[in-house]
């Protein structure tokens, strides 16, 4: 029941960076909250939100301060719902801190989901096709961050048999002992890493134009999940660019109305967020109908 | 490959005056156009990276130093607010130029977000540290940045800088489409960080003076041995 | 006219005083085996990468190097494979299968093709299920195998190895040497590997180049090395069996296995020789407990299993302990633990009957050495004298009190050099006298002869026999059996986070089947004769 993590990697690509932007750009309580409820389902859909609840603490946070600091620090706005001292807390800041939090909310949100389905392995495929030469340097790169968090611990143990340690000792003596760390690891890395260069040479890196191997083959499926996230996402910037999906606060609130094509993008946006359950749920009807 | 740069460049130029032309057109639109231009200059510095002659060693050194700037903070752990990262990044500037300098700030940022979690401050993150990188390396032979307290100055100052770049996405999310924020509020935003920033700014000086001769010298003794005599 | 050929070939490094390789000539068949070996710094590595134009190193270069009749100039990259000695280094890509088709992307190959040999290659290797998984779970046995694959799937006609095992344990070293072999015999493809030992190619190979300084200075079959470097006073060089045959003047075809070793002692008489068996035991034994272990549990992370669960262990006055064992059976841990840079979740470490666990780092320091698997972790310094000498300050000891210790351990000549110029043996000696200047009780090494060529093995043995007669106790783990057996007072066998069986390493030895020495192994169908090492055989029997 993945059929989602299984598109091609320009398709996973195009769903999350849409849903970002979205977010962003329709800055609209009603769009905000039916986003956020959806990217949760997806969520729940997953992982029963086990992967959510390592950023829930930062989202909470953030969003709480942000909500907070708008009626703060902006008295604009016709609604007055109470004073603070000689401080207007307005209507206009609290909706508007109110979608700002539910904004940035969502664009974690999606951001977390983001993680577990856009491994670096797929990253990398795109970087490759784009831009190979960063491609590679990304790879070495990764690559080297947990041999480099390896040698770190092996560096520390040998000084700690010294007597170094980072953790005892005055603030001094650590931070002097932690960067000795750091200079012997970059010593040695770079000693060590000129076999590396001469193990890529020795492998042709370097000589004529890479190909790259496609890890993921872009089949019939994807071309349709492409179109529909494109179909969808064109409309609602038609749809944003004649202002709806937004709703104005300055200089003046509009009156909260919901127009009739207002609605019809509404069930849009939620058909472009709600891609990855939309798939999933023809996936189960298929395997249904096939037993 | 020239056809490539031609394109690129052209691409990029017609970017750069779309983006004019539209926050002309929507004047309130600022923090819009600085991450356009954020972009625009990003997307640059890569396809020059691309497609410039370059050495397999160069790109080796680039990954080890960007990998150790991403797990440099593990030591410190023990001492809230210390990281090497900028630091490093700083010192790689100085030895290897504006662009090494950049490209590890850049990767060595990318690279820890694939393997923490990325986020939405991942590109401004690769900014800071990419332009911290290739600030340093177009100071590197001015004569402030030959002396070890110039050096010091430069670490404070790009301690704040850092912190004011990043609170940049958080001001993007809270001024988003509509110009409602007060002078008052980023004032308060920006000072919420301070602390941090200050934090990072002590951490910044404490390394380039006690450490800053040492660290030049090891780069440099590799920079003759990769054979990267410019 | 040979598929691969040297004529006269020197190289001399830019400011090199003198050639690294010099005046060489070299002929290679194509389709054969060659074992280049010889003591670090002969120049094998040199000469290796001479072969292959891309990793040339810089330097003047005189003489022809022709392959297949061509210049190494003009040769296709992808026809020559080499495979570097460090397992990990050469590793660029963070999963298996990305770093398997990294070759394949730079010569351009379409996936279609890169697919088809990348199936057949895990085929071969029997590789199914590492296929996806991330470098860093691999062993370095494993990665180097991931390393030989990722090179074989550019299907090069030559392959070029430098000491690929060196880095390896005994059984991984084994397993890659069978698939060299493998490669050589069914697939016909020109391998030349640069090793500094004899053992493990000796027998697979057709052809023995020995290099000293720069030269060839043998060049033929490899039972007729054996004679020569008999002859010829390199003794040290020659693998324990066929030292043994030449030792007792055998007769007939020099055995390179224990199969024909066996063979001809059964043709043989053997008499008991000048001394008796087991005469004399090294281990004082009876003395106070110094170092003491208790019932050690420990993992690496909360919810990691134990890799130590509920250890034991005693040291002994005057004891040389070797700590044997496979990978993982958690040998490094426990010399961890007995060093006091990690603590136990249960159980003690008793330091002459106090506990560990009171003292700081700084006070463990200073009672005990531990000299890493990998000495260039401990260098602090851009010199091995600024290394003492700031030593010599964080111990309250005089600058002047490292002179006679560089002195003994014969390195007073590399006082200004840096640390990472040094070889495998100097580097050891030089991180050896820092730990000496704080002047522990006891000294605690991890793999002390890995990579190390037969000379240099020689001469730490030589000291750290010295330093026990001045009453440092010794702990080493190693999977080298033979140094073990030769040199350590009392040997233990880990396994699964315990210490299984202990003993002198004689009945240590004569009680293992697999984990033994070679004379063992010859010796094992006469058990009157259970000699272990060589000495002892050479010592306590005549064969006729």
């Amino acid at each position: 029941m993945r059929r989602f993590t299984d598109f091609h990697p320009i398709v996973t690509f195009l769903y999350y960076a849409g849903a970002v932007a979205l977010f962003a750009a329709l800055l609209h309580p009603v769009f905000l909250v039916a986003g956020l409820i959806i990217v949760l389902a997806i969520h729940f859909f997953y992982d029963r939100c086990r992967g959510l609840q390592r950023w829930f603490f930062l989202m909470l946070t953030t969003g709480l301060f942000i909500f907070i600091l708008n009626p703060v620090f902006n008295e604009r706005g016709r609604h007055v719902l109470f004073m603070l001292g000689d401080h207007r807390v307005t209507l206009e800041a609290a909706v508007y801190g109110g979608m700002s939090a539910l904004s940035i909310i969502g664009v974690i949100a999606v951001f977390v989901s983001y993680n577990e389905v856009m491994t670096p392995n797929k990253l990398l495929f795109l970087f490759a096709k784009l831009l190979p030469r960063f491609a590679v340097l990304l790879m070495l790169t990764l690559r080297f961050i947990p041999l480099m968090r390896k040698r770190l611990e092996e560096i520390g143990d040998v000084q700690v048999s010294k007597g170094l340690s980072v953790h005892e000792g005055t603030l001094k003596e650590r931070a002097r002992n932690g960067m000795n760390y750091i200079q012997v690891l970059l010593t040695f890395s770079l000693e060590e890493a000129i076999q590396t260069a001469e193990s890529m040479k020795a492998r042709g890196y370097g000589e004529g134009v890479r190909s790259s191997y496609e890890h993921f083959v872009f089949k019939r499926p994807d071309f349709a999940a492409a179109l529909y996230l494109l179909l969808l996402l064109a409309v609602l910037v038609y749809g944003r660019i004649q202002g709806f999906g937004w709703l104005a606060i300055s200089p003046v609130m509009e009156t909260f109305s919901f127009p009739q094509n207002e609605a019809v993008l509404l069930i849009i946006h939620c058909l472009f967020i709600g891609f990855p359950l939309i798939v999933e749920t023809g996936e189960y009807i298929r395997w249904r109908i096939l037993n | 490959m020239l056809r490539n740069k031609v394109a690129a460049s052209t691409l990029l130029i017609m970017a750069v005056i779309l983006l004019l032309i539209v926050s002309a057109w929507r004047a309130e639109h600022y923090i819009l156009l600085s991450f356009g231009v954020m972009a625009a200059g990003i997307l640059f510095l890569l396809a020059r990276f691309e497609n410039r002659k370059m050495e397999v060693g160069e790109l080796v050194l680039i990954a080890v130093i960007a990998a150790i700037a991403s797990v440099g903070r593990i030591p410190f752990a023990s001492i809230p607010g210390a990281q090497p990262t900028t630091f490093v990044i700083i010192v790689t500037g100085l030895v290897f130029g504006a662009e090494a300098g950049f490209m590890v700030g850049g990767v060595a940022a990318l690279a820890s977000n694939m393997v923490l979690g990325q986020g939405p401050w991942t590109p401004w993150q690769m900014a800071a540290w990419g332009l911290i990188g290739l600030v340093s390396g177009l100071l590197r032979n001015r004569s402030f940045m030959q002396n070890k307290w110039g050096r010091a100055v430069y670490g404070i100052i790009w301690g704040f800088l850092f912190g004011f770049i990043m609170n940049l996405w958080g001001l993007f999310s809270l001024g988003g489409g509509g110009n409602t924020l007060t002078m008052d509020a980023v004032v308060a935003y920006f000072g919420a960080s301070l602390l941090f920033d200050t934090f990072h700014s002590i951490a910044n000086v404490v390394f380039l003076l006690v450490f800053g001769d040492q660290f030049i010298k090891t780069l440099s003794r590799f920079k003759r041995k990769y054979g990267l005599l410019e | 006219m040979a598929y691969i050929e040297l004529n006269k070939v020197s190289f001399t490094y830019p400011g090199g005083a003198v050639p690294a390789v010099r005046n060489l000539s070299l002929k290679v068949e194509k389709g054969s085996f060659t074992l280049l070996f010889g003591a670090s710094g002969s120049g094998k590595s040199t000469l290796l990468r001479m072969l292959k134009k891309e990793i040339q190193p810089n330097g003047v270069l005189a003489g022809d190097i022709m392959i297949d009749g061509k210049p190494a100039e003009i040769a296709k990259s992808e026809k020559i494979g080499f495979v570097f000695q460090d397992p990990e280094n050469q590793v660029v890509a963070d999963t298996v299968l990305h770093e398997l088709v990294f070759g394949l992307e730079n010569i351009g190959l379409p996936t279609s093709e890169m697919r088809n040999r990348v199936a057949e290659m895990v085929h071969f290797f029997g590789a199914e299920p590492l296929l996806h998984r991330k470098v860093e779970e691999l062993s370095g046995g494993k990665k180097q195998q991931m390393n030989l694959a990722s090179v074989l799937l550019m299907q090069p006609d030559i392959l070029l190895l430098d000491e690929p095992t060196a880095q390896l344990d005994p059984v991984s070293a084994r397993e890659f040497t069978n698939m060299l072999v493998r490669l050589n015999e069914e697939f016909g493809m020109t391998i030349i590997v640069a090793e500094h030992r004899l053992e493990d190619f000796v027998a697979a190979a057709d052809k023995v180049v020995m290099m000293e300084k720069g030269q060839a200075v043998y060049d033929g079959c490899p039972e007729d090395s054996v004679e020569w470097l008999w002859d010829s006073g390199r003794r040290a060089y020659i693998p324990s069996l066929p030292s043994f045959f030449k030792s007792v003047d055998g007769e007939g075809q020099i055995p390179l296995n224990v199969r024909d070793a066996r063979k001809w002692l059964q043709q043989c008489q053997i008499t008991s020789g000048k001394e008796k068996i087991g005469g004399t035991s090294k281990d004082p034994g009876g003395k106070e407990s110094v170092l003491r272990a208790e019932n050690i549990h420990f993992g690496y992370g909360k919810d990691a299993d134990f890799v130590l669960k509920g250890l034991d262990f005693s040291l002994e006055k005057g004891s040389f302990y070797a700590l044997l064992g496979g990978n993982g059976s958690g040998k490094s841990t426990f010399l961890k633990i007995a060093a006091g840079i990690y603590k136990p979740y249960k159980g003690k470490v008793l330091l002459n009957g106090k506990r560990m666990k009171g003292l700081n780092n700084r006070e463990s320091a200073g009672k005990i050495g531990y000299l890493p698997q990998n000495p260039k972790l401990f260098f602090l310094h851009d010199t091995v004298g600024k290394e003492l000498d700031e030593t010599a300050k964080q111990w309250g000891r005089k600058p002047a009190e490292g002179e006679p210790i560089l002195e003994r351990l014969g390195i007073s000549h590399l006082r200004d050099s840096h640390p990472y110029d040094l070889s495998g043996g100097e580097i050891q000696k030089a991180a050896l006298a820092c730990i000496l200047l704080r002047s522990p009780d006891i000294l605690l090494l991890d793999e002390p002869t890995k990579g190390l060529d037969a000379i240099s093995k020689e001469r730490l043995a030589g000291i750290l026999q010295e330093l026990r007669e001045e009453g440092k106790m010794i702990v080493m783990a190693t999977h080298d059996v033979e140094f073990a057996a030769r040199h350590a007072v009392k040997c233990g066998m880990m396994f699964q986070g315990i210490i299984t069986s202990e003993a002198e390493p004689k009945e240590f030895f004569q009680g293992n089947f697999f984990y033994t020495t070679m004379i063992q192994k010859l010796f094992r169908q006469v058990p009157e004769y259970g000699a272990v090492t060589l000495e002892e055989a050479v010592k306590c029997f005549g064969i006729k």
